[in-house]
């Protein structure tokens, strides 16, 4: 009996979406991003077709980051309190797809920036650099409520992607973004469900399927990677399946979560057997990055250079053949 | 002690009081009810009283004592930490009065659910014959026992095998004679052999009665039965006093097991909770307790524990064994009970430990277990009890739903009652709420089925969205902000029938939100045990906390119950009371009861790890999946 | 197909005798679908229903055994293409590459290094699996009895060579390792020296067709050992072969496929490798072979491999601890909660929103929610003060009232004689934390 390669046969594929508008589409954007379109798990390319592989966003803060270790900070210290600046060098030098540019300084924890030096920054990166944007605000419901309209309007018609639309709070990301012609990301805490309530909540708010993302909060590898690896694979069948409401394109926050890691910056006289730190970073960055991959991600959303073109060359070798 | 005096101004009662004492001592003596679900720890936070004039201190040890602050009102206390010292004046906001424990006419026995046509022959579980006797000669030397029996087998020869106990004999002798061998004899059904239980005068128009009970967590129910003919003569319900030591039965159980003595104490009050409902009851139908002979209970395996004085402790521990299944008939004079204290006491049989006698209550007397359809029971009470199967298997689950729908822990909602909304529609065109209440009345809260249809409404105009949250910008004065969270009035004051509006806020709608996603997702998730899915169920019942005049099509729109064609789903009501009334009258109900409840597969819930899946997934209105409800339009 | 409760249920007896020690037929119907128990439990069922319900039961991937003794690994015997499914069982093993043409001392270094490495992890230990014995210069024969001399791991041979293969296994053949491997070319051989040495053997096909021929055949032959190796040597492809095996195997029950694989990492340097790694971790490899022999690199595929051998049925779980929320001091509030990992995330988000730096006190209640672990005795007065004694809270803050959830209100009381603790009694609900701390946390403090 010879042998038949065992295909399923998927009713449908994950929602196509296109990040960021050229002049032509009335923005400024020089490039613009497509993702989605899978129609089979990660590329598995005997059963259908990848036509947009996964891309790879370089954060950047608006602010100098506080404690980041010397292997990341080495590459960033030039740039960081220049947003512009950072994000020119994410593109030009690391070759990022897109820039996600995180408003921490909005935090009123910390700096507590106001919404019009919000706004002043985004313009800034928008001229800096021609790549689309994702831009995130600092995680304060009440603060993200009060800068989000104006960062929002300061990209307009960039066709950016706005960060993040959670159950308890998705109206005015909602609104802005459907006033600016702006995606918006929908965040649920590591639950399949609630990531499915918040794409009905925000769809009944008039965004259309191809303006939403998804984003899973997660952990790096070693802390949560295992309860992520399987939404993100879980949500891929779903899509795949025909669920419309769990067919967006995923995301997911790979950097913060790597460098956030005990085992990605203890030096080496407090974890001798690590091994030496220089490269440790880089390698969990990497690792996690390649696992999200594998359970179905999208859009990746990186830090370390090194670790950014690491994973570019694992994603073209999984793109050819 | 120095006495003084603490003036409760809305209810216009002045009680005395020794200094020493806490408000919230005096209140429970005065008659006055505050709310308090902790038994006076301050750790509940319910009872909180506004001084308006003088002042109190803080108990010895006082816990969670809040130092009065003057404000415009006055000063806000929990009365449970506070001890009078002078005399003071006390207002009880709404929030801090007590569940109403007003007793209230039982709704008529499903009449579907009650059909003794199922059971024949009638035969009661205590049945009284009134027999004349021939007295002894010296022709006729039969013993006073052998008498009886022959007098008795002379009525109906089933009454053999039976027996009769020490008490009893004793009293016999003496008991003809003095009644010239005229004597009215209770027979128990106590199992494979009967029981001589009473022997008493016979008078004429003398009756025999039963009752039923339902002991459910919140709410207790009672019905009283002519056991001669079947026949109800009227019911009533209330409250369980329970509640004052826990909203469910875990925190009653915790309860019991921190000090000595409450378990008694925990006893006491359901007896005390019964005692009220039958003291009207008997008052009302003019009938003595002497001649209330049988009683059968159904209730959850805790609450029949607590009946019976049985430590429930195991039951909260995996894997929640209950002490029995099936008891034995017991007397109602050891259980305290206010009837003949030979009274027969009948309880349903558990499955497990949290799927009770109610349940096995409620599958008799819906007769699923003899249909080849498959049927779903849906009992909605404190915990959403589920069964489903046919005339080949049963199974069932138990899912902690909460009491929300019965009204605990939602501030805007009542039992059933004068006042109460039972149908409501919110119509934003005019800003304006159409309601229908219990007697007409003007609304003073809303009962569970106006609950579903609440949410059906307020989900419909965009109120709250699909995931609950009420939307405080809604184009509507209604919709606004309360202290902490959002808040939609459905009453205002020139409506209600009580001086402040009546609303609905976030956290009342998360846990209504919240017991009906563990309902539906019970459901979902028992059904998949088997493969099966919710369009396959033939016929579904729902019983517990909803009137027959629950609109089912509202009931689906908010995802409480799966879409399956209306027609299929019944609202029967309080089916626990409906079996219990089965096997008060019908020894075919008795064993029945017992086959049912040794034959269902219990299923736990909490160690099935697609249950938090499905929870979450229907944490919303209707569902995530929209796919299993085409019928409803969002 | 697996057979379906309701399938089993309706051949067994339906008596509800109990004799099973499961209290329904049904119940037992259940247990027997889910594999937890076994058709012998029931003395009443009949031979034709015993019968009926065998076929049912073989499991769809042998599990394969190398090496003997307390470092024997077990491989394959996966049930699911998805771990979410289920769990993966037998995680990876990871196979460190030792060539043979390396001067001995450098070879012998290498092995005793990787025998040695071990990373200690969630309070357990997890090292190296296997010693892959790679023949590069035709002295596998030579080489193989110091390797296992030196070796406390089970060895990987590999070579195609038969001499090579005959003379290591006439010297280590005791210590069961793997043969790698037969292929079309040498496969009389290669089948007969694993028959002759009782060792699981790799079969190697050039594709995937070739492979299921030659696994054929070697079933035929009264192989029951096996493992599987496609040649895939890119990511790409090994992705796919890796993939279509376990379909084949767990959906289509591919008797030829139904057995472990074995793969390669493949990357033109390391960290290349440890993506590669990954990829094989994640996606079905029942080997890993690797040249990696750094800890840094060894740590991340061990934890890679930790991560997706994971039971994900587990309730998602934090660990128990002290976690920040912004930048606490020690006066920050500090609030109890359980290691749920959705219970724990809503309250550090709604505390993270209530513009206040605290602490968060994780309970250890076995991944439950506040309420079910309180029901089920797990969030109780004890495990409460133990954690709040032992994870160190004490040290860093310097007042002493912490925030219980509003559902356990009535712990309070007790909790303050066992901590001596100040207990504030919080919100019902998570999302009442921001208001909260508003306005009652400072009248309530101590």
């Amino acid at each position: 009996m010879p042998f038949t390669v065992p295909k399923e046969r998927w009713t449908a594929e994950v929602q196509t979406v296109t990040i960021g508008a050229t002049e032509a589409e009335g923005g400024t954007r020089t490039s613009t991003v497509t993702i989605g379109g899978d129609q089979s798990l990660p590329f598995l390319h005997f059963e259908g077709d990848t036509p947009y592989g996964p891309v790879i966003a370089v954060e950047i803060l608006d602010e100098a980051p506080q404690g980041w270790p010397e292997p990341l900070a080495e590459h960033y210290r030039d740039v960081w309190g220049d947003p512009a600046a950072w994000a020119q060098k994410a593109v030009e030098e690391f070759g990022a797809d897109m820039i996600c540019l995180r408003l921490a300084s909005a935090d009123p924890e910390g700096t507590d920036a106001s919404a019009d030096d919000c706004a002043t920054t985004i313009r800034s990166v928008v001229e800096a650099v021609g790549v689309p944007l994702i831009i995130w605000g600092c995680g304060n419901d009440d603060k993200d409520n009060e800068i989000m309209p104006f960062c929002s309007e300061a990209a307009a018609r960039e066709r950016c992607i706005l960060g993040s639309a959670t159950e308890g709070n998705y109206k005015t990301i909602c609104a802005s973004a459907l006033a600016d012609g702006h995606l918006v990301i929908n965040e649920s805490p590591l639950d399949i469900n609630i990531q499915k309530q918040v794409n009905i909540l925000v769809t009944d708010m008039g965004m259309k399927p191809e303006d939403i993302i998804m984003y899973q909060v997660t952990g790096g590898l070693g802390y949560g990677v295992e309860y992520a690896y399987s939404i993100l694979e879980r949500t891929r069948l779903a899509a795949l399946g025909g669920d419309r409401m769990l067919q967006m394109p995923m995301l997911s926050i790979v950097g913060s979560e790597a460098w956030r890691v005990k085992e990605a910056w203890q030096s080496e006289d407090e974890a001798p057997e690590w091994g030496p730190l220089e490269r440790r970073g880089i390698i969990w960055e990497a690792a996690t990055a390649t696992l999200f991959l594998h359970a179905g991600t999208n859009i990746l959303v990186m830090w370390h250079p090194q670790a950014v073109s690491h994973v570019r060359h694992h994603v073209a070798g999984l793109l050819s053949g | 002690m120095p006495t003084v005096n603490i003036t409760f101004e809305d209810y216009e009662i002045v009680a005395p009081a020794e200094t020493g004492e806490t408000i919230l001592e005096v209140a429970n003596r005065a008659g006055v009810r505050l709310a308090s679900y902790c038994g006076g720890r301050g750790v509940c936070r319910q009872c909180e009283v506004v001084i308006t004039s003088g002042a109190v201190q803080p108990r010895d040890r006082a816990h969670g004592y809040q130092q009065p602050g003057p404000d415009a009102q006055g000063m806000s206390v929990l009365a449970c930490q506070s001890v009078v010292t002078e005399d003071v004046t006390v207002q009880i906001p709404l929030r801090s009065r007590a569940e109403d424990f007003t007793i209230r006419d039982t709704e008529p026995l499903p009449s579907g659910l009650v059909d003794l046509a199922r059971f024949l022959p009638i035969s009661a579980l205590t049945r009284q014959f009134v027999l004349t006797l021939p007295q002894p000669s010296r022709e006729d030397t039969v013993s006073d026992l052998g008498r009886l029996k022959r007098g008795l087998l002379a009525e109906d020869p089933e009454v053999e095998p039976v027996t009769i106990e020490l008490p009893v004999l004793r009293e016999l002798p003496l008991s003809l004679r003095e009644n010239d061998f005229k004597v009215a004899v209770a027979v128990t059904d106590s199992g494979p052999i009967r029981k001589i239980s009473a022997v008493r005068p016979a008078r004429a128009g003398q009756s025999s009665l039963g009752l039923a009970i339902d002991v459910g967590t919140s709410n207790v129910a009672v019905q009283l039965v002519d056991l001669a003919t079947g026949e109800t003569r009227g019911g009533g319900m209330r409250r369980n006093g329970q509640i004052a030591y826990g909203e469910d039965v875990i925190s009653r159980i915790i309860w019991t097991q921190q000090a000595a003595g409450r378990l008694d104490q925990m006893g006491q009050a359901i007896r005390a909770t019964l005692s009220e409902i039958l003291s009207y009851l008997y008052n009302r139908y003019e009938v003595a307790a002497e001649d209330v002979i049988a009683v059968a209970v159904a209730g959850n395996a805790t609450m029949i524990n607590f009946l019976l004085g049985i430590d429930s402790t195991p039951i909260r521990r995996s894997p929640h064994t209950p002490p029995a299944s099936a008891l034995p008939v017991l007397e109602g004079g050891k259980l305290g009970l206010d009837v003949h204290p030979q009274a027969a006491v009948f309880c349903q049989p558990a499955v497990s430990g949290f799927v009770g006698g109610d349940i096995t209550a409620g599958v008799l007397a819906t007769g699923m277990y003899e249909s080849e359809e498959l049927s779903l029971l849906v009992d909605v009470g404190t915990n959403g009890e589920i069964v489903v199967g046919n005339n080949d298997w049963l199974m069932a689950a138990s899912t902690s739903a909460g009491p929300a729908f019965e009204g605990v822990g939602v501030e805007a909602a009542m039992p059933a009652a004068a006042g109460a909304v039972t149908n409501l529609y919110y119509n934003p065109d005019k800003d304006v709420v159409e309601y229908e209440t219990i007697d007409n009345q003007p609304p003073r809260g809303i009962c569970g089925t106006g609950l579903v249809e609440m949410l059906a409404s307020l989900a419909a105009t965009g109120v709250i969205d699909r995931s609950g949250n009420i939307d405080a910008d809604f184009d509507s004065p209604r919709a606004r902000q309360a202290d902490y969270e959002p808040e939609f009035v459905l009453f205002w004051p020139d409506e209600a029938a009580i001086a402040e509006p009546i609303s609905i806020r976030q956290h009342d709608i998360d846990n209504l939100l919240r017991s009906k996603a563990a309902v539906l997702a019970g459901i979902t998730v028992l059904l998949a045990n088997l493969d099966l899915a919710a369009a396959e169920i033939e016929r579904m019942y729902l019983a517990g906390a909803f009137g027959a005049s629950l609109d089912v099509d509202k009931a689906v729109a908010i995802g409480l119950l799966p879409d399956v064609p209306r027609q299929r789903i019944q609202v029967v009501g309080n089916s626990a009371l409906a079996g219990a009334y089965l096997a008060l009258m019908c020894r075919a109900g008795r064993r029945e009861a017992n086959a049912i409840a040794s034959s269902i597969t219990y299923v736990d819930l909490s160690t099935d790890v697609r249950f938090m899946d499905e929870f979450v997934a229907s944490n919303f209105i209707p569902h995530t999946d929209l796919s299993r409800f085409p019928s409803v339009d969002v | 197909m697996a057979l379906t409760a309701m399938d089993i249920y309706k051949v067994l007896p339906q008596t509800n005798c109990g004799d099973c020690g499961v209290p329904t037929c049904l119940a037992f119907a259940m247990k027997l679908a889910q594999g937890q128990a076994s058709l012998d439990a029931c003395p009443h069922v009949t031979d034709e229903a015993a019968q009926a319900l065998s076929g049912s039961a073989a499991p769809p991937m042998k599990t394969v055994t190398i090496g003997t003794g307390e470092k024997a690994l077990e491989i394959g015997g996966q049930t699911v293409l998805f771990r979410h499914e289920e769990t993966f069982y037998h995680p990876c093993g990871i196979a460190i590459q030792v060539n043979t043409s390396l001067p001995q001392d450098e070879m012998t270094e290498r092995i005793a290094t990787a025998c040695a490495m071990a990373f200690d992890r969630v309070g357990m230990t997890f090292g190296l699996d296997l010693i892959a014995l790679c023949d590069d210069d035709g002295s596998l024969a030579q080489k193989a009895a110091v390797a296992a001399e030196v070796s406390s791991l089970p060895l990987v041979l590999m070579s195609d060579d038969v001499a090579a293969m005959k003379g290591a296994l006439e010297v280590c053949a005791g210590g069961r390792p793997l043969i790698c491997a037969a292929t079309a070319a040498n496969f009389e051989e290669m089948t007969s020296l694993a028959k002759q040495f009782n060792c699981p053997l790799v079969i190697r096909g050039e594709n995937l067709e070739q492979l299921y021929e030659l696994s054929e055949q070697a079933i035929d032959a009264g192989l029951e050992d096996l493992v599987m190796d496609s040649s895939a040597r890119d990511i790409s492809s090994a992705l796919q072969d890796q993939t279509i095996i376990r379909r084949a195997a767990i959906k289509d029950k591919v008797k030829a496929f139904g057995f472990p694989t074995l793969g390669f990492a493949v990357g033109d340097d390391e960290i290349g490798k440890i993506t590669s790694g990954c990829e094989l971790i994640a996606k079905y490899a029942g080997i890993l072979v690797t040249d990696l022999i750094t800890r840094d690199a060894l740590l991340s595929l061990v934890t890679a491999r930790l991560n997706i051998y994971t039971d994900p049925q587990k309730p998602i779980q934090v660990e128990s601890g002290v976690y920040e929320v912004g930048e606490p001091d020690a006066s920050s509030p500090v609030l109890i909660t359980t290691n749920f990992s959705l219970t724990y995330y809503t309250v550090e988000a709604d505390t993270s929103a209530s513009d206040r730096a605290a602490w968060i006190v994780v309970v250890d209640t076995e991944g439950t929610s506040v309420l079910t672990a309180w029901a089920a005795e797990d969030f109780t007065t004890e495990t409460i003060a133990k954690t709040i004694r032992e994870c160190g809270i004490e040290d860093k803050v310097e007042h002493r009232n912490a925030v219980i959830p509003g559902g356990v209100a009535v712990l309070s009381g007790e909790l303050e004689e066992e901590s001596g603790w100040h207990i504030v009694v919080g919100p019902r609900e998570s999302a009442g934390i921001p208001a909260f701390f508003k306005t009652k946390y400072a009248e309530r403090i101590a």
